[in-house]
């Protein structure tokens, strides 16, 4: 077997291209040849790095009309009194720039694109994603972290949102959390926008970020809340263990936005949505998602409150899209 | 990076420096890029799971690789149709893997050398790198013959791999 004949192996081994019997061979002449072995990782270097360098090469993405899915929700303000109510000035002298900005906004709004392009960051069933991790916040992108949860199919009279699994919480604590206990469990995802950069550089970059929560039935006097927060993070930030300490991280991210304290109902056929917007500095790398659930009312201050029975999540979603700032 | 008692935030930030190596080693042994994804989350749970194994003085990269090739394994045995590397010789390639191999240095080099390619073997490593396409693909998308993909992406890697060299000997001679 000639040397070059080594090559044609590895590289169609590269391509996923063998034939069974070339595979056999492949996998006899590493068994037997250091030389080939050495060979080997020769070759597959530039292949092993070659997505994230062509990442790093081209960062924004003609491809993401391949993903460009509905459009975002309308930015036009409803109503006349929300618009107001929103830019309320003081005195009389303002009721005429409120009528100004009411006027210009609403041709704004009108003239805005009816579609644009929406690009999906994360659609999160549950159904093939590993396992969550209970190590707390995780500075690795793509893989969920955070409290004691698991993943499930249907129980207790939940069913899942959609398909067959979804995510529950189960403590209000991880190994090796250095307070153990607590009332709030909560799961991240690190999410990587660096290739977006281009896209943030104008500062029209938003993201969404939606959840769907549920319990079966609890106690009349229990009550649940639950909760969805976005962090806008740099590099440094999001992967040094910052993000470990609560309050070091609200005062090093480059953004954040929270929905919280809804309170879960008693119904567990249905299942009670939330979402929150941020609008993306120029310089963010990284997102941080957390969606949580927690005791509230006399259950926070009953005994075993670092426990969840059946409190879940589905269907996270996180899109972002370009907006322009409003006038 | 920042000191931590903490084991498991420890064998996460060597984790995260080591990544690209991590990800390069995988999609070399299993070059399908979505479950060379699937089992680099895997070995991020694991070395988390693991973490008050990991001595502070050891090598953390050879401990990485290590378990990556037993998500390896593991990832193969279940997913039918794909080529078999026995245990053996996945063990014995795995040792045999260079310390600095897919380091961050050839990654930045290779960045760089990617704009360097003729125009036509450009388009090839695009579709085939950053849109993830596999060979039969680029050669549907480009009205080719699968073969010629072949040839073409053997002939782009050798191109690239030449530059990185140059690219990483210059900055030597700096």
């Amino acid at each position: 077997m000639t040397e070059a004949y080594w090559d044609r192996l590895i590289e169609g081994h590269l391509d996923d291209g063998l034939s069974e019997a070339e595979q056999a061979e492949f996998t006899a002449l590493l068994r037997d040849s250091e030389a080939a072995r050495s060979r080997f990782w020769e070759l597959a270097e530039v292949h092993g790095l070659a997505r994230d360098a062509a990442r790093i090469a081209w960062p924004d993405a003609e491809l993401d009309d391949e993903v460009a899915q509905k459009a975002p929700p309308p930015l036009i303000i409803s109503s006349a009194r929300g618009l107001v109510a929103w830019f309320r000035p003081v005195g009389l002298v303002a009721a005429g720039l409120v009528l100004g900005i009411l006027t210009t906004g609403l041709a704004w709004a009108i003239a805005l694109p009816q579609r644009d392009s929406v690009k999906v960051l994360l659609a999160e069933s549950f159904e093939s994603t590993p396992p969550p991790t209970a190590g707390g916040v995780p500075i690795v992108a793509d893989v969920w972290s955070g409290d004691f949860t698991e993943l499930v199919e249907a129980q207790s009279g939940v069913q899942p949102a959609s398909a067959r699994r979804m995510l529950r919480f189960l403590r209000a604590d991880y190994a090796g959390k250095p307070n153990p206990g607590g009332y709030i469990s909560e799961v991240y995802r690190l999410l990587d926008v660096r290739g977006r950069r281009r896209e943030l550089v104008e500062g029209d970059g938003v993201v969404q970020v939606s959840a769907l929560f549920n319990a079966a039935p609890f106690a009349a006097d229990e009550k649940y809340h639950y909760s969805l927060s976005m962090f806008a993070l740099n590099q440094e930030t999001a992967t040094d263990g910052t993000t470990r300490n609560g309050s070091a991280m609200l005062d090093q991210c480059l953004a954040s936005t929270r929905r919280s304290n809804d309170l879960l109902d008693h119904d567990s056929q249905t299942w009670q949505k939330m979402s929150a917007e941020l609008r993306l500095p120029p310089n963010t790398d990284f997102l941080l998602l957390r969606i949580s659930v927690a005791h509230g009312g006399r259950s926070r201050e009953s005994q075993g409150h670092e426990k969840f029975t059946a409190h879940y999540a589905d269907d996270v979603r996180v899109v972002f899209a370009r907006r322009p700032l409003l006038p | 990076m920042a000191k931590t008692d903490d084991p498991t935030l420890r064998v996460q930030q060597l984790f995260v420096r080591h990544q690209g190596q991590l990800k390069a080693f995988v999609l070399a042994l299993w070059p399908d890029f979505a479950r060379a994804d699937d089992v680099l989350q895997e070995v991020f749970l694991a070395v988390s799971a693991k973490a008050a194994e990991f001595e502070p003085e050891t090598n953390f990269l050879a401990w990485a690789r290590s378990i990556t090739r037993f998500k390896l394994l593991e990832a193969r045995r279940n997913a039918p149709r794909t080529g078999a590397m026995s245990d053996d010789v996945l063990a014995s390639l795995a040792a045999s893997c260079p310390e600095d191999w897919g380091s961050d240095r050839k990654l930045a080099a290779l960045a760089k050398c990617l704009a360097s390619l003729a125009p036509k073997a450009q388009e090839i490593v695009r579709l085939r790198y950053h849109r993830e396409h596999s060979p039969p693909e680029i050669a549907q998308l480009l009205s080719r013959s699968v073969n010629s993909i072949g040839v073409a992406l053997a002939k782009a890697r050798t191109a690239l791999r030449e530059c990185i060299e140059r690219q990483l000997n210059q900055e030597g001679a700096r």
